[in-house]
């Protein structure tokens, strides 16, 4: 038996399905490309998957993954193989094969968001952003609401895009399996303050960082 | 495909995957390259729609033409309806996007009467005008099918055509003669000539109904040569009629999210009640190799870990063990649970019982439907008190804890007696189980969940006034009265003003269209969804055209009144009905169709005799 990290990116369509969807979707498409996959053996089999980190619903990601175990050692040629045409529009299997480093590694994700609206309203953002020591929202959590100011919890914030219309920016948020900062809290804030679209920006996640930044791949 | 405004939107609203498509299985063609572009309309949500068995038939059956391009939409939730309306965005399909005003054909599967207001909503959404009298050529054909266009006389105004029975060829048939029609440059009148001229087709505006003064029916005019009974279709040769092997598996949770395996069509029960039972009939068997390979490969295709074998009664598919022990090899190593869901009380076996669980245990549901014996006699479902008992027996030694029973109460010639005795029968499986030295472990359960009785066109208790509301609640608060001292017992019931209107709807007639844009119009929708249904609105409406609502529902109605139905021929003619509903007055019962013929009629729609009566 061995473990096995199926790497994958969630585009196009597929951003608007849960990750609880996203779980039965992978389930299926396991099940439908006949590789020897180990079920957990209880009343109940099913099989045993762990997803490495959440995506939000209406997240782009270019470095999903998501770990399984096979009863026998396949190559990764033969696995991405026996998944195609198992997918629904959006996923795109990238790689798979040994998980190479422990979810509780990851300290920090990489977005790249692109903000559509009007040019004076999309820099008031970004001024708003650079020169205000405190960026306050809140935090909705099952147990509590809580007052956050995430300024200083987000990394490398920096625009590298600026269209007609639209405004690109990268930035770290810290994730991982003990602590998340959604980067939707940042364009909630920003929609609030001006009026800008959250749900119309298009967020990717584009690679996920540890501790000491480096990439994890 | 999806902007920036529309992706906002999604985003906005609950479970955005619903409107998107681009699930695996669904098909894609080249908009350019088909002549016929057909939306397969569900007037429900999404998870309901991807449920419907009848939907993947007919999608594939249609995409398997290549000059056909089948498409899905839905009945989008209200928080999405809203925003649509609000930025002005028509409903479209799932597959490619598309505005439903700038498809050939939309057809509406009418499942439930109680969604008659999402197909006007859904209709509203894409811009089209509700009245048929109201399209030309530059609108789609509006067409509807489904069990419901046995009797969709009071949607029959908004319909273009209805097709009556099995729609796998009869729909494309009807989009070939569509096809030959536009190609011709036909009318729109000329088109509904030719397509009256298929068997299965009913043109709803090349009927005149006559009103006498007391609101019944006095005629029923056909025009243009147009026929009258109007024949339902059936698939004469089901044994070896194939079924999609490969069907869109949806990823925001359907409800029944499972491969699906209609094993036979039609029932021999003959429950006096069941309106399926009688619209289906005849009873036709798919052929159980067919049955075992479409299996095997739908489950390879779709990756479900479930397969249900559906029908109205499938232990009584004559293969059903030899099926079960061919199946039983190949989804236990592929780790498939095989869920069997209309069982029956009286041919429920230990070894059924043992194949279908060797997986994953799903629930137990049986459906004694009355209390007594006496009524069940009535109703012709055809259990006793013994092959309750035995089951139940039978379950908990096969590890069940927890048995659901269905009953219905409303049902004629029931007595406060009757209520009585559905409790009785609860804490009978209960006494069962602690009598039982070889029990599982824990404590028994039997939820009891009671409908109200909706008499319906096309069966023997079609003549039948239903229960009114105020005697529906009486027999309600009864039955928690006898309840209320076992808390193994969980009861449950339904709304009886949503079973009033359904009762109205279902046996209705076209006097009840305005009365259904107009309780659209004041919002009502999704009518069947008790967060939305409402009950004063549609009362308002009925008051509003001068419309009594009991006329249609609890009224008893002479045999020698035109129903708005008689002109529709389901194969099971009025004088069975007539003959059957005596019966039932007096108790009597009838036997399975394969043990005794009645001669209800739908034999002639099969050309033979159902069953080789001389083999029994």
């Amino acid at each position: 038996m061995s473990t096995v990290r199926i790497k994958f990116q969630k585009t196009g369509l597929s951003i608007f399905f849960s990750h609880l969807d996203l779980q039965k979707v992978m389930q299926r498409a396991l099940k439908m490309s006949g590789l020897p996959v180990w079920y957990s053996k209880g009343f109940n089999p099913h099989i045993y998957m762990t997803f490495t980190l959440p995506l939000s619903l209406g997240h782009e990601s270019l470095c999903e993954s998501f770990d399984f175990r096979l009863e026998e050692d396949l190559t990764e040629q033969q696995i991405l193989e026996a998944m195609e045409g198992t997918l629904p529009d959006g996923i795109i299997l990238t790689a798979a094969g040994a998980p190479d480093y422990d979810a509780s590694q990851i300290k920090y994700a990489l977005y790249k968001i692109k903000m559509y609206g009007d040019k004076a309203i999309l820099n008031d953002c970004i001024n708003d952003y650079q020169t205000n020591p405190e960026i306050i929202v809140t935090k909705v959590s099952k147990k509590k609401t809580t007052e956050i100011n995430i300024k200083e919890q987000i990394k490398d914030f920096k625009v590298v895009e600026e269209g007609k219309d639209t405004l690109t920016f990268t930035a770290l948020f810290p994730a991982g399996t003990t602590y998340n900062l959604n980067p939707s809290l940042l364009l909630e804030y920003f929609s609030n303050k001006f009026g800008i679209d959250a749900n119309g920006c298009d967020v990717l996640r584009v690679n996920l960082l540890d501790e000491s930044l480096n990439i994890l791949q | 495909m999806i902007d920036n405004k529309l992706k906002s939107i999604l985003l906005s609203v609950q479970k955005p995957a619903r409107y998107t498509g681009g699930e695996p299985g669904c098909i894609i063609k080249n908009k350019d390259e088909v002549d016929v572009r057909f939306a397969f309309c569900f007037p429900d949500t999404y998870e309901i729609g991807m449920s419907h068995l009848g939907m993947k038939i007919l999608y594939d059956e249609l995409n398997k033409q290549d000059y056909i391009w089948c498409e899905r939409c839905f009945a989008p939730w209200t928080d999405m309806m809203a925003k649509m309306k609000e930025h002005n965005i028509p409903l479209y399909t799932l597959e490619s996007k598309t505005p439903l005003k700038e498809m050939d054909i939309i057809g509406f599967t009418l499942m439930y009467e109680l969604s008659y207001t999402n197909v006007l909503a859904m209709l509203d959404l894409a811009g089209i005008p509700f009245y048929a009298k109201d399209r030309d050529e530059s609108h789609p054909l509006v067409i509807a099918g489904g069990p419901c266009t046995c009797n969709a006389e009071p949607v029959a105004d908004f319909f273009d055509i209805m097709v009556l029975g099995e729609g796998e060829f009869l729909d494309v048939e009807v989009c070939r003669v569509y096809n030959e029609c536009k190609k011709q440059g036909l009318s729109k009148l000329e088109t509904l000539k030719a397509l009256s001229k298929i068997q299965g087709v009913y043109v709803p505006s090349f009927y005149d109904v006559k009103y006498k003064e007391d609101n019944t029916i006095e005629s029923v005019t056909p025009l243009y040569d147009a026929p009258i009974p109007c024949n339902k279709h059936i698939v004469k040769d089901f044994a070896h009629l194939p079924f999609p092997t490969d069907t869109v598996v949806p990823m925001a949770g359907a409800v029944h999210n499972r491969a699906m395996v209609e094993v036979l069509r039609g029932c021999i029960r003959g429950c006096r009640f069941c309106q399926a039972g009688f619209i289906y009939r005849p009873f036709r068997e798919r052929d159980k190799d067919l049955i075992n390979q479409g299996a095997i490969d739908l489950c390879k295709n779709t990756g479900y870990e479930e397969v249900s074998l559906t029908s109205l009664s499938t232990s009584d598919h004559s293969q059903l063990e030899d099926l079960l022990d061919d199946m039983v090899p190949w989804t236990q190593k592929e780790k498939v649970n095989i869920a069997l869901p209309s069982l029956r009380v009286d041919n429920f076996s230990e070894s059924l019982i043992e194949k279908t669980t060797k997986i994953r245990k799903s629930g137990l549901t049986l459906a004694p439907e009355a209390g007594t014996q006496r009524l069940r006699d009535i109703i012709n479902k055809n259990v006793t008190e013994e092959e309750i008992e035995k089951t139940a027996k039978i379950a908990f030694e096969g590890g069940y804890t927890h048995i659901k029973l269905y009953f219905m109460m409303g049902l004629p010639g029931e007595t406060m007696e009757d209520i009585k005795g559905i409790v009785d029968t609860a804490q009978k499986i209960i006494d069962i189980f602690w009598s039982m030295p070889n029990r599982p472990k824990g404590k028994p359960e039997v939820s009891i969940s009671v409908a109200t009785f909706i008499p319906k066109p096309f069966t023997p208790f079609q003549f039948f006034g239903q229960n009114d509301g105020e005697l529906i609640k009486e027999k309600q608060a009864y039955l928690l009265e006898c309840a209320k001292s076992n808390k193994r017992i969980k009861v449950s019931y339904n709304n009886p003003q949503e079973s009033l209107l359904e009762a109205v709807l279902a046996r209705g007639d076209r006097r009840l269209a305005p009365v259904i844009l107009d309780a659209y119009l004041n919002g009502c929708m999704f009518d069947s969804w008790y967060e939305c249904f409402n009950y004063d609105a549609w009362m308002a409406s009925f008051e509003k055209y001068g419309v009594d609502s009991r006329f249609y529902a609890n009224r008893f109605r002479p045999y020698d009144e035109i129903n708005p139905w008689d002109h529709i021929n389901y194969g099971v003619t009025k004088k069975f009905l007539v003959e059957d509903y005596e019966r039932s007055l007096q108790a009597i019962t009838s036997r399975p169709c394969n043990k005794q013929c009645y001669s209800c009629g739908a034999n002639k729609l099969l050309g033979r005799a159902c069953f080789e009566y001389s083999k029994n």
